[in-house]
């Protein structure tokens, strides 16, 4: 009898201990007040245009002067040049946080290059090679922000969508 | 009862053991730490960024082969940036909390600068090219080798030698050519000041954007300024070009050329011979005939890449990162042991590898408490029949960076 409390006492110690470390995995992050973040345009046509629109991105309640980083997520199955095996997104920006947790970048014109249009940059020239130019298939894709101090996380929806032909 | 109790408990507890056991076994198997590489594999500098990511593969695998470090492997973990410091970013965050990651290295000095706040919040460290800012501020950062700076102090000490030599009088002109960004801008931040302590008269810098092609109007203006030198600070195939156009204006027959660090590769060289004919170029490490017969480099090369054509300039700087990266990983883990290596630990190691030698690859580590300087010598090469040919032995570089007060 004292042998089977013995072990049921086991399984209980065993048990509290596992559950501990599991809420510690669900408990980061809690108590830190929830980043946000949002793009303009929210939807883009995938065209030459691009590079004349502002990608703006925004974003809140980030920790005061840290850095957070922006990523483009693929989704399984699209290929996308430089991204390594078992990645799933690609970096298209950064940006320090103001002393408010306030955030504001714009996307870059190589992070469009290389991300929308999956494209090359000539060597000699230093300018896009239009020939190599793939662009992303039109949907929708999320956008990752990450706090590099924080570890606060915020997400957004950008669309690509077929250029309308005039 | 109490018997059969006692069994069950024996056998639970068995089985915890044998977990236990399996899982310490399979992570002594497991020894290795981590180098992470934020490489241009493809992109406009995959030229230049490919072959020091191959060369520290190579000396890696070597490594691993004989055993690793006391027994340690090094395990590279490679991120193609593109030439994107978005992506190297991006990349960094990734990896930064994987364990026994002990540097990081970056293929531009702006990645270098864009990673290190998160390097130093995370007690790490990283390498990357020669920007004077890792020296200018004894941080987390350390030069490949030489600042650019300082590599340039070294051309305008040799230039100084080589006009008394040819018994001129007075003071050379020197004329300077770069790309306008942060590199090119670097250069000046300490080589200025350094040529104006020298009495040299140095021409307005001439700088252009990235891509440009033809550069026939900046050496025209430096040729009518009255340049006897000019110094190409800038990346193979645009020296090449630069200095392909002075010698079409035929103005290589009066002006010297002088390429940077890294200047005309063996590609350039083969496809202009004649125009780069008397060129020098003042190198971190081996280069052309003297890189190739190196037995480390060419064994490497054949080994892991099956030809010599692979001793590039850019192979030969990888090599000589991976050697130095040994000598400090043998040193962390003398001093930490393998539990507790870490980046602070590496951080610590670098700074006592002075003086380490990588087989005569370039002059020998000059990383220390307030030295963030891979290697503070260089070595004179003039291009002669298509090929570098040696015009000195390792020479100290001038501190160029302690010109420079506004850092």
């Amino acid at each position: 009898m004292k042998g089977r409390r013995s072990i049921i006492a086991l399984v209980a110690a065993t048990t509290v201990i596992l559950f501990s470390f599991c809420a510690c995995q669900t408990m980061k992050g809690s108590g830190q007040p929830t980043a946000t973040l949002s793009v303009d345009p929210a939807s883009l046509a995938l065209g030459a245009a691009i590079f004349k629109t502002p990608v703006v991105f925004v974003g809140s309640n980030w920790e005061p002067n840290e850095m957070v980083i922006l990523d483009w997520v693929i989704p399984k199955g699209i290929e996308m040049p430089g991204m390594g095996e078992g990645e799933d997104a690609v970096g298209i920006g950064f940006v320090t946080a103001d002393s408010q947790g306030n955030i504001k970048t714009t996307m870059g014109a190589l992070s469009k290059v290389y991300t929308i249009f999956r494209g090359d940059i000539d060597p000699e020239t230093s300018k896009p090679d239009l020939k190599s130019f793939k662009p992303l298939p039109p949907g929708n894709y999320a956008i990752r922000a990450s706090g590099a101090n924080s570890d606060r996380e915020a997400a957004t929806t950008i669309q690509l969508t077929v250029p309308v032909k005039k | 009862m109490r018997k059969k109790s006692a069994v069950l408990l024996v056998c639970l507890l068995g089985v915890v053991l044998s977990i236990t056991l399996l899982s310490s076994s399979s992570i002594a198997k497991e020894k290795k730490v981590f180098f992470l590489t934020l490489a241009d594999l493809t992109g406009p500098a995959a030229g230049l960024s490919t072959p020091i990511d191959c060369a520290v593969r190579d000396y890696f695998k070597s490594v691993n082969e004989g055993g690793g470090v006391d027994g340690i492997e090094i395990d590279v973990i490679g991120v193609d940036s593109r030439y994107d410091t978005a992506r190297a970013v991006s990349a960094y965050k990734r990896y930064r909390k994987r364990p026994k990651l002990l540097l990081t290295m970056s293929s531009s000095s702006g990645m270098g600068d864009a990673i290190q706040p998160m390097i130093e919040r995370d007690k790490s460290m990283f390498l990357a090219p020669g920007s004077g800012e890792r020296q200018g501020h004894l941080r987390r950062g350390f030069c490949f080798y030489g600042p650019y700076q300082d590599t340039f102090g070294a051309a305008v000490d040799w230039l100084m030698e080589d006009w008394k030599t040819k018994g001129k009088s007075g003071k050379p002109v020197l004329g300077y050519i770069a790309f306008d960004n942060a590199w090119g801008h670097e250069v000046m931040r300490g080589g200025k000041e350094y040529v104006e302590s020298k009495g040299i008269k140095l021409l307005p810098p001439e700088l252009f954007t990235p891509g440009t092609l033809k550069f026939d109007v900046y050496l025209t203006r430096l040729a009518k300024g009255g340049a006897d030198y000019i110094y190409v600070e800038v990346c193979d195939p645009t020296p090449t070009y630069i200095t392909r156009d002075a010698h079409a204006l035929g103005l290589t027959k009066k002006i010297q050329m002088i390429h940077g660090p890294w200047g005309a590769t063996k590609l350039g060289i083969e496809s202009h011979p004649e125009a780069l004919e008397g060129t020098v170029v003042v190198s971190w490490v081996l280069r052309g005939p003297e890189a190739e017969e190196h037995p480390l480099l060419r064994d490497l090369a054949i080994k892991h890449r099956g030809s010599l054509d692979y001793v590039t300039t850019g192979y030969t700087v990888g090599v000589g990162i991976a050697i130095f990266f040994e000598g400090a990983l043998r040193k962390a883990l003398a001093d930490v042991g393998y539990e507790k290596i870490n980046g602070q630990a590496m951080y610590e190691a670098y700074q006592k590898i002075t003086g380490l030698e990588n087989g005569g690859i370039s002059g020998p580590c000059a990383y220390g408490p307030k030295s963030r300087r891979g290697t503070d010598t260089v070595k004179f090469y003039r291009i002669k029949g298509g090929k570098a040919v040696p015009l000195s032995d390792w020479t100290k570089s001038p501190d160029t960076i302690s010109y420079h007060k506004n850092w």
